[in-house]
């Protein structure tokens, strides 16, 4: 049995050089195939089980964010540009191909940045020591950056809005990213001759103290230029907490760009002994 | 007797406390803490390095205990403006500045109040802040308060021109020169009472800042009024004295009561400060008897101070 400072956690998105360490504080690896029963007239019980579609493998983790070194979301920014991509991810001393299904990314008030990711395998996955766990089969450097993030650094520029942040707060920010990939099987193999990107989904929850209607068109809204149009633009800026210490430290803050946002839900709520806040979500597709 | 070398310990003599720009007399004790929202960063594949990360908000209070010297410092702060506090450490006569001070907090609100005063003690008050801003030997550039120069300013201004700063105008209440004004007993009944305000806040942050946007009062604020009283003897056909109420004509009648308290100095006569809150609901009472003394009840009433009360 070992503990968990003892099994690695690392990504290496297609085309970078080395994985990357991922500050990861829970990760799960499923690998399941799917079996069909068999069962005969003349016969009781079953004949046997057969294979009845492809065995896949599924792996999700939560981490904390470098905003510096954050190899997730590169897979994000290939997606967002229409560039298919893959990575190999190392677990606990198993390797595999994957192929990235879901990201999400969270920022409250006070809180240091989390992430989640989730990625498809369609390959087998392998591993360096069968039937144990161990380390990846080079040395992984974890927090070299020392970039964590923190809602203290965590920005949302909205187009057409100006001035400080404490006029239009932003009380709380949720992005996702959605990926549809699609496995080419041909009869004669196991595993699939190639992995198709068909779309992607990318999405944006902030909870604002204002109204922003979600019109695209018709009746005017109270919120000027986005409430007539039903859009969102802007960028959400996720800096390392540790930028603003004044130690000469350089900007590496993760930039998502939110250009080109719908508009798809607003929703006010109330209770008591609290403030009246709106939950905007918008939408992008790739 | 063994001499003791090295530096004398900071006393009491040698410490000035302000709420902000004015000195708060009559001192009893003054605490203030910080925490640094820090927590060790684990993540799976650990090389045995567990940094620190900042995962949180900054947490300060303050709580202080005064005598009732002059005026009530601190019942004003019931509402929604922001303290600050300065902990000077200045040699007795000598005026204070920036240079001086040992510890400030700024940005503090009010969450808890108490007024309290017995038969032989003299009145004295308990408060407790919040701090939101900034705690430690501040400056101007680490104050995080707009207000921070302006009040060490009018600070220094007033100890400068106070001579050596620890003679004033003694005024004090005692026991002897309290009034309370309430219909279900005498004054002279009164062994001990306590006037205790709850002020609930409710930081809101912001994404881009680790300083709230704005801190919400949450109304209600409950102020619990508590009387120990002695009783009188109904044998001997006295008609006055508290008469137990029947709590459980609450909600249908419910003892509603006003009260009125006033301070006077206990020299002079002159009024030091009235406090008032009105619809005080009795909400609890106790009797007790033993075989050393009289026999008392405990009173326990409060008031719903709404936005509409203010």
């Amino acid at each position: 049995m070992i503990y968990f400072d003892e099994i690695d956690l690392a990504v290496k998105p297609k085309g970078a050089a080395s994985y990357s360490g991922i500050l990861a504080d829970k990760c799960s690896l499923s690998i399941s195939n799917s079996i069909q029963e068999n069962y005969s007239i003349g016969r009781t019980g079953v004949l046997g089980t057969s294979p009845n579609g492809p065995a896949q493998a599924s792996i999700n983790f939560s981490y904390f964010v470098e905003t510096a070194s954050e190899p997730c979301f590169e897979v994000v920014r290939l997606l967002k540009n229409h560039h298919a991509t893959k990575c190999d991810i190392s677990f606990a001393g198993t390797t595999g191909t994957f192929y990235l299904d879901g990201y999400d990314l969270a920022s409250a008030p006070n809180d240091t940045i989390k992430a989640s990711a989730n990625f498809a395998c369609f390959d087998l996955i392998t591993g360096k020591n069968l039937g144990k766990f161990s380390r990846h089969n080079s040395t992984i450097n974890y927090n070299t950056s020392r970039s964590t993030a923190n809602g203290w650094s965590t920005y949302l520029v909205e187009t057409g809005i100006s001035g400080h942040a404490r006029q239009h707060p932003t009380l709380g920010l949720s992005y996702s990213f959605s990926a549809k990939h699609e496995p080419m099987y041909c009869i004669g193999k196991q595993v699939p001759s190639q992995v198709d990107f068909m779309g992607a989904k990318e999405s944006l929850r902030t909870i604002k103290t204002e109204l922003y209607n979600a019109h695209q068109s018709g009746i005017s809204g109270q919120h000027a230029n986005l409430a007539n149009t039903g859009s969102f633009s802007g960028e959400a800026y996720f800096s390392p907490t540790l930028l603003s210490c004044s130690n000469g430290m350089s900007d590496s803050s993760l930039e998502v760009n939110l250009s080109g946002h719908i508009i798809t839900e607003t929703s006010i709520d109330s209770q008591v002994s609290d403030l009246v806040l709106t939950s905007i979500s918008s939408e992008k597709y790739f | 007797m063994a001499h003791i070398p090295g530096p004398l310990r900071l006393r009491r003599e040698n410490q000035r406390f302000f709420l902000s720009s004015t000195e708060v007399r009559g001192t009893q004790s003054v605490q203030m803490s910080y925490a640094a929202p820090s927590i060790p960063l684990k993540h799976i594949g650990q090389t045995g390095v567990y940094p620190e990360i900042a995962n949180g908000p900054y947490l300060g209070n303050f709580s202080t205990s005064t005598l009732f010297v002059n005026n009530d410092p601190y019942i004003s702060y019931t509402g929604d403006y922001l303290a600050n506090g300065y902990l000077h450490e200045t040699e007795e006569g000598k005026p204070t500045s920036e240079d001086t001070i040992d510890i400030a907090f700024t940005s503090g609100v009010l969450t808890s109040y108490s007024f309290q005063c017995s038969i032989g003690a003299i009145p004295s008050i308990s408060a407790e802040f919040a701090v939101f801003g900034n705690m430690g030997p501040l400056t101007m550039s680490n104050a995080n308060s707009d207000r921070f120069n302006n009040e060490i300013d009018a600070q220094t201004a007033s100890t400068s021109a106070a001579g050596n700063g620890k003679d004033f105008t003694l005024q004090i209440a005692d026991p002897r020169s309290i009034q309370i004004s309430m219909n279900d007993f005498e004054t002279n009944r009164v062994n001990s009472f306590s006037v205790d305000i709850n002020v609930a806040r409710r930081p809101v942050y912001g994404l881009g800042d680790s300083t709230p946007i704005k801190i919400c009062r949450d109304f209600p604020i409950s102020v619990e009024c508590s009387f120990q009283i002695d009783l009188d003897s109904h044998d001997m056909r006295s008609k006055t004295g508290y008469q137990y109420k029947p709590l459980r004509d609450f909600p249908c009648s419910p003892n509603l009561e006003n009260l009125t308290l006033q301070l006077f100095d206990h020299n002079t006569d002159g009024l030091l400060q009235t406090y008032s809150f009105t619809d005080l609901l009795l909400v609890s009472q106790s009797h007790g008897a033993n075989i050393d003394g009289n026999a008392v009840a405990s009173l326990t009433y409060r008031a719903l101070i709404d936005k509409k009360k203010l």
